[in-house]
């Protein structure tokens, strides 16, 4: 497919100062950082690199 | 995927004609791992042979021990009433081996001859001190896996059946692959002629007895018995899924899984 440049309607918010919109995950996004907070909390350490895979929780585990 | 000739034999001996009058030729049984590889060009072979035609290649028969055909899909052993009444843990392993479609597919002969360090058999044949059945000899179990994706098998030879003893009992636990089910690491657990037997897949290059399980266990079956028992990483894989030490960690953790079924 040829590259088809054209113009980028901007079309802002009118619910909000910004006039930015939300997009593709940003409803589930905060969940993320909400089950990676749980699980450092659990863990009781500061930081923890996603994913949190199983063997990711072993490894703070044993520290 | 690349062109090849396929060819459907009707008898061992046309199979194996077929395959060494070929340039590259392999053998076809369920699938479930050629055909991906092929599809995604990793495997380029000249003439597939495919097996499902050949009379007497798919069936169970049990009695002082458990015979499954090397066509057997593993949905009909996970559903048969012989097999699970004989040795639960079989059934059991079979039900849990990838997916329906997979298991509708995939045969237990296959999967042997793959020799796949991830898959679930392997673990059942070396654990169950199974005989491997092919067109020209036995191999014992614990003969047959030689490291990763290579077995005690000859070029063109056709494994037929696999002949499992049958334990006083024996559980598996499995760590899956939370998307493929493949075995991150599988444990099997048997008591087996008085003598405890663990049969490890999933963790090393290919699925082995791990000694020091045994010796932990060889008191009795007991998940105290394998308090502070850890498993030696040396051997094992590492890769995106699991690091050797890790794998060696469920290995200890999966023997108690299984040993806690049979005190359960």
């Amino acid at each position: 497919m040829p590259s088809s440049p054209g113009p980028t309607p901007v079309t802002p918010c009118t619910h909000n100062p910004l006039g930015v919109k939300g997009c593709g995950e940003a409803g589930a996004i905060g969940a993320t950082a909400a089950v990676m907070n749980a699980v450092t909390d659990a863990l009781g350490v500061k930081e923890l690199a996603m994913p949190a895979t199983s063997e990711t929780v072993w490894n703070a585990l044993r520290g | 995927m690349y062109r090849f000739n396929y060819h459907k034999a009707s008898s061992l001996s046309e199979a194996s004609q077929l395959r060494s009058g070929a340039d590259d030729g392999v053998f076809l049984a369920g699938g479930m791992t050629l055909i991906p590889t092929m599809k995604q060009r990793l495997a380029a072979p000249t003439d597939v042979v495919d097996l499902a035609g050949i009379e007497g290649l798919n069936g169970i028969a049990v009695g002082d021990t458990v015979t499954i055909g090397a066509m057997t899909p593993h949905a009909d052993v996970a559903a048969s009433a012989a097999v699970r009444g004989a040795i639960p843990a079989l059934a059991d392993l079979a039900g849990r081996i990838g997916d329906a479609h997979v298991r509708n597919r995939g045969t237990i002969g296959g999967s042997i001859a793959n020799s796949d360090p991830a898959a679930d058999y392997p673990a059942a044949v070396v654990a169950l001190n199974a005989t491997v059945h092919t067109d020209r000899r036995d191999i014992a179990g614990g003969d047959f896996f030689v490291d990763l994706f290579e077995t005690a098998l000859e070029p063109g030879e056709i494994v037929t059946s696999v002949e499992f003893q049958i334990p006083a009992r024996a559980a598996y636990a499995k760590f899956p692959n939370p998307a493929s089910r493949y075995a991150i690491v599988g444990v099997m657990v048997a008591e087996l002629d008085g003598a405890v037997r663990v049969g490890v897949t999933g963790a090393g290059p290919c699925a082995f007895r791990s000694a020091g399980l045994e010796a932990a266990l060889a008191g009795g079956l007991s998940v105290a018995a394998l308090d502070g028992v850890s498993v030696p990483d040396g051997n094992l894989n590492s890769d995106m899924h699991a690091s050797a030490a890790y794998r060696a960690h469920l290995v200890a953790v999966m023997a108690r899984r299984a040993v806690g079924q049979l005190a359960g």
